[in-house]
């Protein structure tokens, strides 16, 4: 989204050998949904396929936040989430989305 | 604007320039002073130097005259040719004395008679043979004369040259154009007393006045106090004015500084003024927001066995009506189905969104359903796939007299419950949130609850802070519940939101109390 500001919220997408693998960086919350909008509507065409988040880099998630990483899971059906922080980690379990996220057990 | 008074810094601005100016122009014009008053010293040195040439010239004129006398023994007709030629002025009087046994004789005189000083022959007679030009004063007259006289520096000589030269009527002098004396006040003083008696001559009428300089220079064996002023300045009208250009133009720089500083420190204020307008509007947008979110929320109800209390508390930093939303609908005398929901999102989707899950949910409650059909009810009415919503809901059954409450969550942070000073997190399993499928509820949690407790419900707003985990909010919650649990309800919610408010809360929050004995 070409946003020098590091707090903001980003979303990268990746196409690598493993599969699709999505980088959420920054803070992902309500501020954060128009500058993702562009990007949430391109991955939201492409057809059904596993997906990894990368959530090394994000800083800070809200329930808006979580709203767009469940509208992309229950896109591409099996959603696998990667290196996600003690705090992020917390947010999507306290929802009730652990399992969702494929968070369980990692 | 400018009916107002300037501020005070404005003011010290302009004075402090004000001062620096006046400084500035003073020392401008001590130096200009400075200049004025030596130049005017040596333009009165330059006079002297004429005078003293001047009396250089009588005395030689005396001294050719006395030694033509020695030399002709003292021949009338010679000192009549010789000093004819230097009667250059109408008035003067030139004569040749002999002196014997103190008195004096006069042997020749051209121009006028002499009118001799007060003691007659006898100054003439008391004068030394020294070649010297002797000023023996100035004698009343019509006009009045200048005395002077020589005794040539020859032996045996008793020969003196006396002369008197009137002085100008009321001892005007009148100084050509050209003359270095020009454009000067002057007045010449014989010896060093300054007064009308003494006056010799003058451009302007007694006492200069201004701003005087005095100087004395030898005349023959007396001397001419100079008095002078200047009427213009010497050192040229600019540097005369200099002064007067620097307090004008610092003294207006001063006030153009002040009124400056004055301009800009009142577009701060305006600026600070709008800012505290802005913060006004926004605290009344806020306000809005708030008093829409009260709308839609309920007016607790009166249970038997029951005391219940909400508190909403918008975030601060929000100016849209949220989604967060609470209710209590009573099942009978200590018994109640109470619900705590937050809607993901802000805005007007957010509230009506929230308002259509509070109603269903009440329609469902109201309908004898137990909550986890409550709950699969109301999940049919959100998808987040269309909404680009979803829901956290916590649902609770309390029945106080069976001593039990039962729990189910979607998505939502379950409730602490205090007894006897101390509090805990319920332990109750989450599902997903309403509008993401959950393929597998589970069963309500059931918590014993008998005795006396004070249950407390509360939406994210209340735990959630950006740069720490969420387990931090939780157990800093638990802890401000268990100081402000012995306190009557509705103050152990104004307790618990002014301590979460302190913790720069940004989201909306929702706290619902129930106690029962």
């Amino acid at each position: 989204m070409g946003l020098t500001d590091g707090r903001r919220g980003r979303l990268d997408i990746i196409e690598g050998p493993e599969g699709l693998v999505l980088e959420l960086a920054g803070e992902l919350d309500l501020a954060a949904l128009p500058d993702l909008a562009g990007a949430l509507d391109d991955l939201l065409t492409r057809p059904p396929q596993p997906v990894v988040l990368e959530m090394g880099n994000l800083t800070f998630l809200d329930s808006s936040g979580v709203a767009i990483l469940v509208r992309i899971a229950n896109h591409f059906g099996q959603v696998r989430t990667r290196s996600a922080t003690q705090p992020v980690r917390r947010v999507i379990e306290v929802l009730g989305l652990a399992g969702r996220f494929g968070l369980d057990g990692a | 604007m400018l009916t107002k008074a300037p501020r005070k810094l404005s003011v010290v601005v302009a004075l402090v320039l004000l001062t620096i100016t006046v400084a500035l122009s003073f020392l401008t014009w001590q130096v200009n002073a400075n200049s004025e008053e030596s130049l005017l010293r040596r333009q009165l040195a330059q006079v002297g130097s004429l005078l003293g040439n001047q009396a250089a010239v009588l005395q030689v004129q005396l001294s050719d005259m006395g030694l033509v006398a020695v030399a002709t023994d003292a021949n009338p007709n010679a000192f009549a040719r010789f000093a004819d030629e230097e009667l250059n002025d109408t008035g003067q009087s030139l004569s040749l004395w002999r002196t014997a046994d103190g008195g004096a004789e006069m042997l020749t005189v051209q121009g006028v008679e002499p009118l001799l000083p007060q003691d007659g022959p006898e100054s003439i007679a008391e004068l030394e043979p020294t070649g010297e030009l002797v000023i023996l004063g100035i004698l009343p007259g019509e006009p009045d004369r200048l005395a002077y006289a020589l005794m040539p520096a020859e032996d045996n000589t008793d020969l003196v040259v006396y002369a008197e030269s009137p002085l100008p009527p009321e001892r005007r002098l009148t100084v050509q154009e050209g003359s270095p004396l020009y454009g000067l006040d002057l007045a010449l003083y014989l010896g060093d007393d300054v007064g009308p008696g003494t006056l010799l001559q003058a451009t302007v009428p007694t006492p200069v006045r201004g701003d005087t300089e005095t100087t004395t220079v030898p005349f023959g064996n007396t001397s001419i106090t100079i008095v002078g002023s200047s009427p213009e300045p010497l050192t040229g009208a600019l540097s005369a004015a200099l002064p007067w250009i620097v307090l004008g133009v610092g003294g207006a720089l001063a006030i153009g500084g002040g009124a400056t500083f004055e301009f800009v420190s009142r577009r701060r204020l305006v600026a600070e003024g709008l800012a505290v307008e802005n913060e006004r509007l926004y605290r009344q947008q806020r306000g809005i927001a708030g008093t829409l979110q009260h709308a839609l929320l309920p007016v607790v109800p009166e249970i038997g066995g029951l005391e219940v209390a909400a508190r909403y508390v918008a975030g601060v930093d929000e100016l849209e009506v949220g989604g967060d939303w609470y209710d209590v609908i009573s099942r009978g005398p200590g018994c109640c189905v109470f619900v705590v929901g937050d809607i993901s999102g802000r805005g007007l989707p957010a509230a009506t969104t929230m308002a259509a899950l509070r109603f269903a949910v009440r329609a469902y409650v109201s309908e004898g359903h137990d909550i986890e059909a409550v709950l699969a009810e109301v999940r049919k009415l959100l998808d987040i796939g269309t909404d680009h919503q979803f829901a956290t809901v916590l649902l609770g059954e309390l029945d106080t007299s069976a001593g039990r409450l039962r729990l189910v969550s979607a998505g939502h942070l379950p409730p602490v419950l205090i007894t006897d000073g101390r509090a805990r997190l319920l332990d109750c399993p989450i599902a997903p949130p309403v509008g993401v499928p959950d393929p597998d509820p589970a069963p309500a949690a059931v918590v014993p609850v008998a005795g006396a407790a004070t249950l407390l419900a509360f939406t994210d707003g209340a735990v959630e802070r950006r740069e720490e985990t969420i387990d931090t909010g939780l157990e800093r919650l638990r802890t401000a519940a268990a100081v402000a649990g012995s306190r009557p309800l509705d103050g152990m919610l104004d307790d618990l939101v002014e301590a979460l408010a302190t913790d720069g809360n940004k989201d909306d929050t929702v706290l619902l109390g129930l106690r029962w004995d």
